[in-house]
This record gives structure tokens, sequence and C-alpha cells, in this order.
């Protein structure tokens, strides 16, 4: 059925005698084409799909596809491609959705281990009341009613299959000790109380004490512990411990290096603060490391705090920390973190301030001075700090070690003009020496050459003293200064 | 001399027969006139489209797959350069007044009810207000409307002539029916059916 409007679209009609303008037209189209009269290029734009889907098609869209029967023929719009294109892969998303989700609900499958007739065990097969709440086994949460979205109800699965955990810890999995790592991890904590014992009586107030770690004995108890673990395991589990082994001896062996790289300066803070009066020293023994810190506190160390009541203090109590490495039961080394705040009394800053120091009184072989002597420098960086024999400057953190060669460039062009003067044109070269010392300031001036022992040379000492470089940490820095006349 | 199909003198004319390709001129050349006015309102423009729809065709003849009728290419062609002439025009046209070409068209055929001079002035007032519908269309519902019900292509030719589903073709169609009779009934024109 037709109404009247199609009718009357359908009954337009055409204008003048078409035939004859059709005529005419094909001969206009002819002479052009004989003439050659073609554009240049084919337009690619004229050829391609006019009208591409707009913004009305995309809302009828649901409509289109019900009433599109047929595939669409000869269509190279891209944008209704791409429209297609983007809609398969939303709905192939949601089908993965909902493969993961019964996925998920999925229940492995029974194990025949021999059982027998042990139906309520944990080997027996689902109940029905597991899968009866979805039509696939899928227990979907409340939120995924309105909408397949793929949301699953682990708790609504978990009621309605009562026997799933126990069943999972049976599974092939569960037996190769995946889901072991719950049994291993009490193991931190019993060493955490075991420190803790140790720090109880510590804290009574009398004084803190020396933490006697014993990393090794502890990691061969470890490594016993997991040993019989990895017994139970299997032979994944004996990887484990001989991995845990490895890494134990790696650590030990690097806490030795570093400890005994670390025991010198120790030895010298030992020695700074005298006990005068033995007094009460409380030792007993901590870990001076939190439980984190497993890998410094595995090797085997005394720590003698020793207190001395005559030292002035402003607070608390002020320890002496004494280190001694002791090797350990399973080689070891001696591990030391002096941490104050395990002594139950604060620890002067000068005390901490001093422990890095040079050597006490200038004394030969210490660290700092042996780095220093190779680097080339004369005096430590750390002299007359402690000791107080050397001259180094006081402010040492933040001088250099010696003038840059831009500050002496620098103070030298400044007095150069002056220093030139001193000699007259014809003068031949003069060479100077300048010495500078550790406040930038010019201690001594040596002149050579053709003014030496001429009365140019107190002229040219006179303007050579006013160079002035940066303070630097060295006592004395000689600058050669070569003079040639204007 | 045989009557050859469009397929056949489209080979011809791929050879180098022009004649044969002035015959395909004048076997589509009214439709393709008819499709530019409606598209331009404008007969010198649609005269202009019309022709170098031609050409066009023409010098991309090489590019013509034969999947489709020739005249559908044609169709294709036109559509795009009827939207381009569009798109360059600096002014909107205006539509419904005496000048528009399709009521001048309209005016010179002779049908039968032109006897009645009352039938033909109130024929004239209907199909004035129904362009002015059509003008009111979107250019993508205008042309699927003019090539679907005004040129009588079916939905698959259309489809073919605009790259688009025939599901999109067929629901533009139910659209600009329901906007046109929307318009035509707020003039005061009451077309009965829903075209179904």
């Amino acid at each position: 059925m037709t109404s009247k409007l199609d009718e009357m679209l359908a009954a337009w009609p055409l204008a003048k005698s078409p035939q004859l303008e059709a005529d005419e037209a094909a001969e206009r189209v002819v002479r052009a084409v004989q003439a050659g009269q073609l554009p240049a290029s084919i337009d690619e734009s004229l050829l391609a799909s006019p009208l591409p889907k707009t913004s009305e098609d995309q809302d009828s869209q649901h409509s289109t596809q019900s009433l599109s029967s047929r595939p669409r023929l000869g269509s190279a719009t891209p944008g209704i491609g791409v429209e297609t294109k983007m809609a398969k892969d939303r709905t192939r998303d949601r089908t993965s959705f909902q493969e993961l989700a019964k996925l998920a609900t999925t229940p492995p499958p029974p194990i025949s281990v021999g059982v027998g007739s042990e139906k309520s065990g944990p080997h027996a097969p689902i109940p029905p009341s597991a899968s009866s709440s979805g039509s696939a086994g899928v227990v979907r949460g409340e939120e995924a009613q309105s909408s397949d979205s793929g949301i699953v109800d682990l708790k609504a699965i978990a009621n309605a299959d009562p026997t799933g955990s126990h069943r999972a810890q049976t599974t092939p999995l569960a037996s190769q000790g995946l889901f072991d790592e719950d049994e291993s991890a009490p193991a931190k904590p019993a060493v955490s109380e075991k420190a803790a014992a140790k720090l109880a009586p510590a804290s009574d107030g009398k004084a803190v004490a020396s933490a006697v770690a014993q990393p090794a004995a502890a990691s061969v108890k470890k490594a016993a512990d997991t040993k019989s673990a990895a017994e139970k395991k299997g032979g994944g589990g004996i990887v484990i411990v001989l991995g845990a082994l490895v890494a134990a001896g790696a650590i030990a062996a690097g806490v030795f290096f570093f400890v005994k790289s670390q025991h010198r300066p120790s030895t010298v803070a030992q020695t700074t603060i005298q006990a005068v009066d033995q007094g009460p020293k409380v030792k007993g023994s901590t870990k001076a490391t939190p439980a984190g810190a497993v890998s410094v506190a595995q090797a085997d160390t005394d720590l003698d705090t020793v207190v001395d009541p005559n030292t002035p203090q402003t607070g608390g109590q002020r320890p002496t920390f004494k280190f001694h490495s002791k090797p350990g039961a399973g080689g070891g080394a001696a591990a030391v973190i002096p941490e104050p705040t395990t002594a139950g009394g604060g620890v002067d800053p000068k005390l901490i301030a001093n422990v890095p120091t040079g050597p006490v009184g200038g004394g030969s072989g210490d660290l700092a001075e042996a780095m220093k002597t190779a680097a080339g420098g004369g005096t430590g960086l750390g002299q007359g700090v402690v000791g107080g024999g050397g001259a180094g400057p006081t402010n040492q953190g933040n001088v250099a070690q010696r003038p840059s060669q831009g500050q002496v460039a620098g103070a030298i062009n400044s007095v150069m003009p002056t220093v030139r003067a001193c000699l007259g044109s014809d003068d031949p070269v003069s060479h100077a020496t300048v010495t500078l010392q550790s406040d930038g300031t010019v201690k001594s001036v040596s002149v050579t050459g053709f003014a030496a022992g001429k009365p140019q040379e107190g002229c040219i000492k006179g303007a050579l003293t006013k160079m002035t470089v940066s303070p630097f940490a060295e006592a004395t820095y000689p600058v050669p200064v070569t003079i040639r006349p204007n | 001399m045989a009557k050859l199909t469009d397929r056949e003198l489209v080979d011809l004319a791929r050879q180098g027969d022009v004649d044969a390709f002035g015959q395909l001129v004048r076997r589509h050349q009214p439709r393709i006139m008819r499709l530019a006015l409606h598209m331009l309102r404008s007969r010198s423009e649609a005269e202009d489209v019309a022709q170098e729809t031609f050409i066009r065709a023409y010098q991309a003849l090489t590019r013509f797959d034969g999947r489709s009728e020739p005249y559908t290419w044609f169709y294709r062609i036109a559509v795009n350069l009827s939207l381009n002439t569009i798109r360059s025009r600096k002014t909107a046209r205006t539509s419904g007044d005496s000048s528009d070409p399709r009521l001048e068209a309209f005016m010179v055929e002779s049908r039968p009810e032109a006897a009645n001079p009352g039938q033909t002035a109130s024929s004239r007032q209907e199909y004035q207000a129904l362009c002015a519908g059509i003008d009111s269309l979107s250019d993508t519902l205008r042309t699927t409307l003019i090539l679907v019900c005004v040129d009588g292509l079916s939905h698959e030719e259309a489809a073919q002539v605009l790259g688009a589903p025939e599901g999109t073709i067929a629901w533009r169609i139910h659209e600009a029916r329901r906007k046109l009779r929307e318009f035509m009934a707020g003039r005061g024109f009451k077309l009965d059916g829903d075209g179904s």
C-alpha cells in the first residue's frame, strides 16, 4: 500500500522534453570527450560512497540491523566498517568476561585417589546445590542481576559448596606446596618473639645491653626448619632450602666484609670515650635490628654497652659500644648495627659525630689517612678535628681540596697588570712562584729570572701578594707565574 | 543494430568507442538530470552537474568494476558532484518560490488533472509544500528519498549508490516520509497512509 505522498513523489514530472535534452547532453559529452576536454586526474572522492552513516543513522542502528536482511553490497565506506568492527569487539569482550566467570566458578575435576566410597570426604563430588544457583554453574552477584557483567559472588559460592575449601587443599597443586606459604610464615614471628624476650631484661631500666646476635645459629636453625618443611614438600622444597643456604652464605660474606671495613673506626670510637669508673655494667643480649633486617642480624655479634656515669651528659645514659666479631657456627661473620635506640638511653650526638673522624692524636695507620695519602693529598681532612695535630681549615666539609684553575687564573689576571707595570717594555721574562695558603691568601712569593735581585722584585712581590682565592683544604698551594712585560 | 545493454556499452566505451558512451548518456541523462534538479534546485547547475557526471564517468571507466549497474555508478558520481556544488554555495537557496525548476517542470507536464484549473492549482500548492518539506530534510534523507521515491530506485540500488546498507536506506526512507508527513500536516495538507 502506497500513500498519497509516495504517489506524488513517484509522479514527479520531468522537465522539458527529456529525450531532446538527453540527445543534446550526449552530443556535448561526446564532443568534450573527443576534444580531450577531460579533467587532468580522476577525482577519487567522486567515486567514493556519498553520504556515509550519519548520527541519525547511528541512532537507528538497532532498527537497521533488524531491517537489513542481506549483506551490504559494494560498500567501501570506512566509517561503517569501523563501527561494525567495534561492535564485534565489544561483543567478543563481553563473551570473554562471561567465559572468565564460568571458569572462575568451575570446580576442579574430582581426583581419583582411590579413597573409594568416601562420598563426604574431600574428594567427594560437588553437591548439586553448588551448581543449582546458576544455569551454567555460575553464581552471580546481586549487582549482576540487572546486567550480565560477569560478576561472580564468591561468598555465595562458598556457602553453596562448604567442602570447596577443603577440596581445594587436596588438589594436586595444593599437595605440591603451592599453598604452604602460610605455614612457613610463623617462622618470622618466632624470631621476633625471641628478640623481644631478649629485649625484655634490657628494658628494665638499668641499662641496655649487649646485643648478642646469633645469626649463624639462627640461620642453621632456620635452615633446619626449612629443611624439615622441605622434606614435607618434596623436591621443590629442597631447591628452596639450597637457595636459602646459598643466600645466607652470601649475606654472611657480605656482612663480614662490611664489618671488617667498619671495624677500625669502631675501635677508634671505643677509645675515644674512656670508662673512668666501671660502674654498674649491665650486659644484656638483644637483637639490635628489627625483624626486617634479618640479613644483618644473622651474624654473631656481641655488643657491649659501657655506661660512663661520670661523663657529662645532658640526659640519658651515654654508652660506649664495643663491637666484637665472632665467627658463627655456620661460617657467618659478625655484623653490627649500632642503633642506640635499643639501648634504652640517649647517645651523645658528639660521640656519633666523632666516630668517623680521623686518627686520634695524629696517629698513623688510620683508614682515612691511608685513603687521603693514596689520593695524593697532604694532610688529612680529618686532621685536627679529633687529634688536633693537623693544620687544615676548620670547615672542611665545604672547601675544595685545592683552588681550581679558574680561580687561580682569575687571581693572576687581576694582579697581572700591576705586576707587568713593574717591568720595562724591553725587559726579559721573569718568573715567580706564589705560594697560597689554605685561607686563600698569599703566603710567600719567590721571584726568579730577570727581576730576581733587582728593584723590580719588590714591586712584583708586592703586586702578587694581593692575589686571593677561595679557602681550600690543603695547607699550601704553589702557583707558578710567568711575567712578560707589556 | 540490436540494442546493447549498459555493460556492453561500457565495454565498448572502454575500447575507445565514444559513440557507445554517447548512447549511455542518452539513456541515463534524464534521470541524472532529475536527480540533480531535485538536489540542486537550479536548472543551470543541474545541467552542469549532469554533463560533468558523464565526463567524469568516461574518464574513470577503467575504475568501473562491473559489480553494479553502470547507471548506479553514474548516480553516485552525480550525487557527489551535487553535494560538492551545494557545499560550494555561499548562501543557502530558498525553496518553494515560483522559480523552483521542480515546480516549473510540474507546470509544463501535461497531466490529466491539468484540464481542471482548480485541481491544477491545488496540486501545485501541494507540490510547492512538498518541495519545501523535501528541502527541510537533511542531505542524507533528501538524497535517499529522491533516489528511491522520485527516481524509483530499489533499496538495493540506492544502497549501491550511497554505499549504505539496505536497512539504513529503509530507515532513511521511513524517517523522510515521517518528517514529510509532519511537515505537510503542519501546512494543512492531509496525506493519508503510512507509506508502508
